[in-house]
């Protein structure tokens, strides 16, 4: 079945017939796992409708769960509880003006407005045929590009792999609120860590403090539960967060109603392009690690204000279908943009794809470009529920409408203790070991520190997930190179892939030189050019104030949306 | 030169940093590791050292503002770090290392138990009939999900003999 031209490529009549059986295959184990589905994204609705959940967070609490079932039914169950919480923020930011995501934030821009002005109904409903649109668009793209990127990732060898690696960590880096050096101190630090235990290549044992149970290396569910689950935890202790309304608040009762709804449905194709446009930008900014919803929605929503006429323009900030079809759009497709680096080169794009990655390890499946090769049936299972997702988004949301923004108003403090006993169930679930679960608490403990000092735990959580495989395919680039660096320049996709990593971080300074040279004299103010090149920082930054200010007004608990303040904790990977 | 005014907190992690590194450098070098291992190692502690002596300096230099805590001046900022919201956070990772350190000998049942009515306690919630409802559907689920579906295998302690009694019977 996997002859030597397959491996090669699947321009035979062999490997493309092996490539239609694992669509066929894919699709029977979609159809017998279709059950999953709607609950997955029924859990993603309540999750991301509650201020104080993240995706990630939730999927780490969750891992015992994920790794106890068939890994395709974990890996479709994840992903619809991601694609689900994408689209249940949106519920609290429309009706109380409290992003239950930090990608939710820019749906408070219009769409509280408009509840305000008695058209609840009418943005939830743009809210969800947006959501469902977005999926469709990003789970349809993932669906095509995955396997033909997965095509030319099979020609990567060790030291293109080792470059990817390297390139994926060094732009989580980049991205960083902390600045470039903290991103990347986090992710080497991670790359550090995977070197505890036994050696991939020699077996030689090392950084293990003499205790046994890290021979076998850092255990990868503690660490991703505490890095991602357990430090939002303390995040939340320390900000002893209640109710997100003062009590004796008027709620917004009786705006929800079907036709409202429905208007909201049709009335959101009356803007095909705010959709294309907010598709795109959601899968190409969702495909980059460590960029994420928050980012990718305000650069959506930048853009559609950018191309409204001028009597529009007025109109964003007071109740614009526009933004909310460009923030909700993008943030469904999001997801889709997240699976392809994933599935095709081992790559997270955010933190609920880390917890997916590590769902894949833990049952054996290789991660990386050869995944279509050896499980392409999971694969294709994983992307077709995406796109049932979509499906069960309008059925589920239009019902959740009613009433799931109440959901927001969840006493925390109660919470809390909940969420700390999954996690330290979760550290617990690998190996049976109170060790793990002590070190779940510790990587909890350096998590909660981490974010508060604006490092990135997703870097960190990359290092540790990928390390293993970085030092095993450095080792053997080495060897093939003869004990020299020589193979990691040799090749031309290596060539191609430096030049990439050189212009990401060449690129904006290079570009500043370029244009002050050009002008001749001053150079562009630096929040101009820091908007067009580090969209993503600014935009966060200015979204993080605006929300802060707007949750001033309604005197919150919280000082900022869940996580904003904080950099990367859940704007980024949320 | 101006100082951070959290340099403690922003410290830590490049410390920790420094100081894993330099384990790790020393372990190899003391060690009968091969070359590409050593090789390897350095490359990845090399930068790392780079990195968090450069954070250290900016740290000292520039300061190195924590993100907001809330609070409008210092003085009420140094006042939530360490007087309402720092002790509650010690007191939550202490209650967590505490079930952990005993969870062999008290046993899940009530060590949950105990768990999730003192860290509701330390939050700030004084009503007792949701502390013990919490705590009870909290443990419960560990009981019938984990333990029983999930099939964990989490420590007994004082009840094992209860437990063994109800496998035997």
């Amino acid at each position: 079945m996997f002859s030597s031209r397959f491996l090669i490529g699947w321009k035979t009549a062999e490997g493309e017939a092996v490539l239609s059986h694992m669509v066929i295959d894919g699709f029977y184990i979609f159809l017998g796992n279709i059950w999953i589905v709607p609950i997955g994204v029924l859990i993603g609705m309540l999750v991301g409708g509650m201020p104080g959940l993240t995706s990630s967070g939730t999927l780490a609490m969750l891992l015992p769960v994920l790794i106890s079932i068939p890994p395709d039914l974990g890996l479709m169950l994840g992903t619809s509880i991601y694609a689900g919480a994408e689209m249940g923020n949106s519920f609290p930011s429309v009706m109380l003006n409290i992003p239950g995501t930090a990608g939710g934030a820019v749906t408070c821009f219009d769409g509280y407005p408009l509840m305000k002005q008695g058209k609840a109904a009418w943005a939830l409903g743009i809210c969800i045929m947006a959501s469902v649109v977005g999926a469709i668009i990003g789970g349809t793209a993932s669906l095509t590009l995955a396997p033909e990127i997965a095509k030319i990732a099979l020609r990567f060898g060790p030291a293109e792999i080792c470059i990817v690696i390297l390139f994926g960590i060094a732009i989580i880096a980049q991205l960083s609120s902390g600045g470039l050096v903290k991103g990347l101190l986090a992710g080497f630090l991670g790359l550090l860590l995977a070197t505890t235990g036994q050696d991939p290549t020699f077996g030689q044992v090392r950084g293990t403090f003499g205790i046994v149970e890290l021979f076998d290396r850092i255990p990868l569910i503690a660490a991703l539960v505490g890095l991602l689950g357990f430090s939002e935890v303390l995040v939340y202790v320390e900000k002893g967060s209640a109710r997100l309304l003062p009590p004796g608040t008027k709620l917004p009762e009786g705006q929800v109603g079907l036709p409202g709804i429905f208007k909201g449905f049709r009335d959101t194709f009356r803007h095909p392009w705010e959709l294309l446009r907010g598709g795109f930008i959601g899968l190409a900014i969702g495909a980059m690690p460590g960029a994420g919803a928050s980012v990718a929605t305000f650069v959506a929503y930048q853009q559609s204000v950018s191309f409204a006429s001028p009597k529009r323009k007025k109109m964003f900030g007071k109740g614009a279908e526009e933004g909310l079809i460009a923030a909700d759009c993008t943030n469904n497709a999001v997801v889709g943009g997240a699976l392809v680096p994933l599935l095709t080169l081992g790559i997270p794009g955010s933190g609920s794809m880390a917890v997916l990655l590590v769902v894949m390890t833990y049952h054996g499946m290789y991660v990386g470009p050869r995944l279509f090769q050896f499980s392409g049936d999971i694969a294709y299972a994983v992307l077709l529920s995406l796109l049932f997702a979509a499906v069960c988004i309008l059925a589920i949301g239009t019902v959740l409408a009613f009433f799931a923004y109440r959901v927001a108003l969840v006493n925390l403090r109660m919470l809390i203790p909940v969420i700390s006993v999954f996690c330290l169930l979760g550290g617990f679930a690998r190996n049976n070991f109170l060790f793990d679960m002590g070190l779940m608490a510790a990587f909890g403990c350096l998590g909660y520190v981490m974010k508060r000092y604006r490092y990135p735990v997703v870097a960190t959580l990359l290092g540790i997930i990928l390390g293993g495989l970085f030092e095993r395919d450095f080792m053997r680039a080495w060897r093939m190179g003869f004990d020299s660096l020589d193979l990691f320049f040799q090749s031309g996709i290596a060539q191609i892939l430096w030049v990439i990593f050189f212009l990401t971080f060449a690129g904006p300074p290079l570009t500043r030189l370029i244009i002050k040279k050009v002008k001749g004299g001053k150079a562009p103010a630096e929040p101009e050019i820091r908007a067009k090149q580090n969209a993503g920082e600014l935009e966060r930054q200015a979204a993080s104030d605006l929300v802060r200010a707007r949750q001033k007004e309604l005197v919150l608990g919280l000082d900022g949306v869940t996580s904003v303040p904080r950099g990367e904790m859940v704007p980024a990977f949320g | 030169m101006r100082f951070s005014k959290d340099l403690a907190g922003a410290l830590v992690v490049p410390i920790l940093t420094i100081a894993y590194a330099l384990h790790a450098i020393w372990e190899l070098n003391s060690g009968q590791f091969r070359d590409v291992t050593l090789t390897y190692t350095y490359a990845i502690a090399i930068p790392v050292l780079v990195f968090a002596v450069i954070i250290v300096a900016r740290a000292f230099i520039q300061g190195d503002p924590s993100t907001d805590i809330g609070g409008d001046t210092d003085a009420e900022r140094a006042a939530v770090v360490w007087q309402g919201r720092g002790k509650r956070l010690a007191l939550v990772i202490g209650l967590t290392f505490a079930l952990i350190l005993t969870m062999e000998w008290v046993g899940y049942v009530f060590g949950f138990f105990i768990y999730v009515a003192l860290v509701m306690w330390v939050m700030d919630v004084r009503d007792i009939k949701p502390i013990l409802i919490v705590a009870l559907v909290m443990t419960a689920i560990v009981q019938f999900i984990f333990a029983d579906i999930l099939d964990q295998d989490l420590p007994q302690g004082v009840l094992e003999p209860f437990f063994d009694w109800l496998e035997d019977g």
